[in-house]
């Protein structure tokens, strides 16, 4: 693992730190919710005292308040804000089209003795606005729409509707809507004593008829001057037999087509609840009330309309930075509305709950919006059971901490400071691996692969612990240098002692010789001149490296023909090595090339000695000159054994040997360190490799066809 | 009495073997130790031939600096270097002060002899022009065996004695390739291959002085030299 991405994973520690800022800011997340929670329970607390205290606010009856109650026969009308035109159509109610009501036609006789109950047979919705009640119906016909006939008998003997009105403390009215033809028309109702009754229009009682493919609607509208609390209405369907004559075949509605049937209450908000909310009223705070069994009375106020746009109000960069804090910090459940409205009422346990008299509070969140709700339900308490609830709902921004300033910079600044300090510390890596890889490279740079020190390491300037490294490796380095050089030239100078006392030796010996001496004495003398004779050229073998180092350095290139010396040469090797057989390859071509053909003469005199040496007698030498891309490859191989695998690389150094016969003249392993001088001196290299088959050796010398140097 | 030759070598045991073998072939010699002690000797009397080693003692150049002295003393006082140092440089410095010879002393005291016999006698026949001379010509070259004189295009070649007998040897067989060893065997030398090649060049150089157009002697690649007759 580079030292860079160790010091990133030691960086990553400091993301502790906006994780302790988030736990924090959760934590007072909850304490901010829980505030905005108590507020809006208070509020909700002081409505429902209010509204406690007046029971009439939501019962407009206190008989009504009082009853039990099976609530399925109660109608209820929604409060209004729009005018309704009394045409037959359904357009004016759009805004409550999810709130109609279905109920089931219900057969009487044939054809429908047992007409199934079809839910949606009948739809109907209710509505007031501050004078009248709206009442729009729409039936579906299972069988034919029969229009009233004046001609005949009865007060309505096509398809109708009978509208059952009591105020209190009276009997029951009736009116009928009936009608000859679609169109508009008038409730009618029966006066007189039952056998000289008399049919008499209702003009307050407005109403259209309007038909359709399968069925009917009818808008109707009637003045809440007559309305007392209680009011139903039943449909009634007419078909005719073979004979023409009409009968009731099937109904419909809250009321059932019965004497002294019951009917329901007529429910709609009380005016004056909307009064006493009034000054509960807030910007972006949305107050409901509902009655018992969680119809709808009062709604005020709206939860901000730019709240709800804000999820698609994306231009602002803040608001994105914002998105990434909210993806972090936010906790609010995304859930749909966990409760529904249907036919005026509120749904779902949070409402059930309200109303068996359990306070609420929840949190909720609409999916891609960021805006949270709360919202906050209260019973109303009465004297015997509870009699509604209070529900408040508020919108806030999701995170609230967000919506503090102060906040939201700390936040800005903290994730700024950790970006810096981990930006800072990768830098600071990566000059730091740039600087001990650039010390590793100059390191190595300055040490040849054959462990000679070619040139100095210029050690770094600066005074930290890097510096400090590499200026001991410098030091380091050019002491094994001045080792190195004292090592080369030990053998010279070695040999340049050694000659003096030699010279003692073989001066006195042969001084000796020209006296008389005995035969014992002669052959003793001649022994040690022999003896002094391999010492000389020992001496002479050591110090050879270090004359052709100099002569190197003292000849001066000069253009000449390596194919013409390299042939030359070959034509004296077998008058020299009689017992081995040569071969000479050289393109046919002259090889022109610059250096000095005398130091080229002695290089491969080295390399063809060497390979005498190992050649067994009839054995083949081969040398060989290439050329190819600018360069010559000249190559001496022999027959013999193969090279030791590990010595192949320290065959050019001074004083290695691989030889393993000692023979009568001396061998200091210089030959082909000889060698490696003078290619290298010439711009070339040198190697050595086993044959292919194993059969023998070759080495090889590769020359620059252009001298560089 | 025999010549009077001078020794100036520091190592005492070297000195008297070079005196025993050199006064057993009839000269006379006095043996030197350090540079101060010869030169005050050449002073009162010159030697007639001066065998100098290069390192005196503590002064590790004191030879070079005798010769040179003694050089001022004498123009043509036959000098012969013997040294340990075998180095081409200082071969080169040690003929350059007009040294007759640079020697190294694994040479054997016969070639020793050989040598200081050739050089008295290309002194005597110096001295004595009328003698007769031998001489061997190839077309510039003018040799005179018996003063072991050279010339070129009838300039003097100031040849030192190895060089002299290096020149003759290839004159002496126009075209014929000479190999380093006979070569090192007419110049009475023990010598390298690498020597050969270092006096070869400098003797071209020392004819290239005089004519920059000399190519006589031509090398053979691999086998040696020879004395090109048709470029002369």
């Amino acid at each position: 693992m580079s030292l860079r991405t160790q010091l990133l994973i030691v960086s990553l520690l400091t993301l502790a730190l906006p994780w302790a800022g988030c736990q924090y800011v959760r934590e007072m997340e909850g304490v901010l919710r829980k505030g905005q929670e108590d507020s809006l329970l208070a509020t909700a607390r002081a409505i429902t005292h209010v509204l406690a205290n007046q029971p009439e606010a939501l019962y407009r009856y206190p008989e009504h308040m009082r009853q039990l109650g099976d609530t399925e026969l109660d109608v209820y009308a929604h409060q209004l804000q729009d005018p309704i035109t009394i045409d037959g159509f359904a357009d004016d109610w759009e805004p409550f089209r999810h709130d109609f009501v279905a109920l089931p036609m219900r057969g009487l006789r044939d054809p429908y003795p047992s007409l199934p109950e079809q839910e949606g047979r009948v739809r109907y919705i209710a509505g007031v606005d501050a004078e009248d009640l709206y009442l729009f119906v729409y039936v579906e016909d299972p069988g034919e729409v029969l229009y009233h006939n004046p001609t005949r008998d009865g007060t309505a003997n096509g398809d109708h509707l009978m509208l059952h009105l009591r105020s209190e403390g009276r009997d029951v009215e009736r009116y009928w809507i009936r009608t000859a033809a679609p169109g508009d028309l008038h409730a009618v109702r029966e006066t007189g004593p039952q056998q000289r009754r008399r049919v008499r229009q209702e003009r307050r009682i407005r109403g259209h008829w309007q038909p359709h493919a399968t069925g009917y609607q009818v808008e109707l509208r009637v003045p809440l001057s007559m309305l007392g609390p209680e009011f139903g209405f039943t449909i009634m369907d007419m078909e005719a037999d073979e004979g023409g004559s009409r009968y009731q075949a099937a109904w419909s509605g809250t009321v059932v087509p019965e004497f002294q049937a019951p009917l329901g209450y007529l429910i709609y908000p009380p005016p004056i609840l909307s009064r006493l909310l009034e000054p509960f009223r807030q910007p972006g705070l949305k107050v409901r009330v509902t009655d018992r069994s969680g119809r709808l009375l009062a709604s005020l106020g709206q939860l901000s309309l730019s709240d709800w746009l804000g999820a698609f109000d994306d231009t602002a960069p803040r608001l994105q930075l914002h998105d990434f804090y909210r993806a972090i910090l936010d906790t609010v459940p995304r859930k749909h509305l966990i409760y529904l409205e249907q036919n005026g009422r509120l749904r779902g346990t949070f409402i059930e709950a309200t109303l068996l008299g359990q306070e609420q509070a929840i949190w909720r969140r609409q999916a891609d919006a960021r805006k949270a709700i709360i919202a906050v339900a209260h019973p109303v308490a009465g004297a015997e059971r509870v009699l509604g609830a209070v529900i408040l709902e508020q919108s806030s921004d999701a995170v609230l901490t967000l919506t503090n300033h102060a906040i939201t910079q700390l936040f800005n600044t903290t994730f700024l400071a950790i970006g810096l300090a981990i930006a800072g510390l990768l830098g600071f890596a990566t000059i730091l691996s740039l600087r001990i890889r650039r010390l590793r490279d100059a390191t190595e740079r300055s040490v040849t692969s054959e462990g000679e020190i070619h040139h100095e390491l210029i050690p770094v300037g600066t005074g930290d612990e890097l510096g400090d490294l590499s200026r001991s490796f410098a030091s380091l380095l050019r002491r094994l240098d001045d080792y190195n050089n004292y090592l080369q030239t030990l053998a010279s100078k070695l040999s340049h002692e050694l000659r003096t006392p030699l010279a003692v030796v073989s001066s006195s010996l042969e001084n000796l010789e020209q006296e008389t001496l005995s035969e014992q004495a002669r052959i003793c003398s001649q022994r040690a001149r022999e003896g002094t004779g391999r010492l000389r050229a020992i001496l002479t073998a050591l110090s050879e490296a270090t004359r052709v180092e100099q002569s190197i350095q003292a000849t001066e290139p000069e253009p000449f023909d390596l194919r013409e010396v390299a042939e030359g040469s070959v034509h004296s090797y077998q008058a020299v090595f009689p017992a081995h057989r040569f071969r000479f390859v050289a393109p046919d071509r002259p090889c022109p090339m610059t250096g000095s053909p005398d130091l080229i003469v002695q290089m491969l005199d080295k390399l063809v000695d060497n390979a005498a040496d190992f050649c067994p007698e009839e054995g083949w030498i081969e040398i060989a000159l290439e050329r190819e891309r600018g360069q010559y490859r000249l190559s001496v191989a022999n027959e013999g054994p193969a090279l030791p695998e590990h010595m192949q690389e320290q065959l050019f150094d001074q004083l290695v040997s691989v030889r393993e016969k000692r023979g009568d003249s001396p061998h200091l392993g210089l030959g082909l360190y000889i060698v490696k001088l003078i290619a290298e001196h010439h711009g070339g290299s040198i190697s050595a490799h086993n044959l292919p088959d194993a059969s023998g050796v070759e080495f090889q010398v590769v020359l620059p066809a252009r001298q560089t140097r | 009495m025999g010549r009077q030759i001078a020794i100036v070598e520091d190592e005492p045991v070297i000195g008297q073997n070079y005196r025993e073998i050199l006064e057993r072939n009839g000269y006379a010699v006095s043996v030197y130790c350090s540079r101060p002690e010869a030169l005050a000797a050449f002073r009162k009397k010159l030697p007639e031939l001066a065998i100098i080693d290069v390192g005196l003692g503590d002064e590790v150049e004191g030879g070079f600096e005798l010769c040179r002295e003694l050089r001022g003393m004498a123009r043509h006082l036959p000098i012969i270097f013997l040294t340990a140092r075998d180095s081409e440089f200082d071969a080169i410095s040690g003929l350059r002060l007009g040294a007759d010879d640079y020697l190294t002393k694994d040479i054997s005291l016969e070639h020793l002899v050989a040598r200081i016999v050739a050089l008295f006698r290309r002194l005597e026949a110096i001295r004595e022009p009328e003698s007769s001379s031998e001489v061997l010509q190839r077309d510039h070259l003018v040799l005179d065996t018996a003063r072991m004189t050279a010339t070129w295009m009838d300039q003097f070649v100031p040849l030192t004695l190895t060089e002299f007998w290096l020149v003759h040897a290839l004159a002496l067989h126009p075209g014929h390739v000479k190999s380093r060893q006979q070569l090192m065997d007419a110049a009475n030398a023990v010598l390298d291959d690498n020597t050969i090649t270092s006096h070869v060049k400098r003797i071209r150089k020392k004819f290239l002085e005089i004519d920059p157009e000399f190519s006589a002697i031509e090398t053979s690649y691999g086998f040696g030299y020879r004395w090109n007759p048709a470029k002369s």
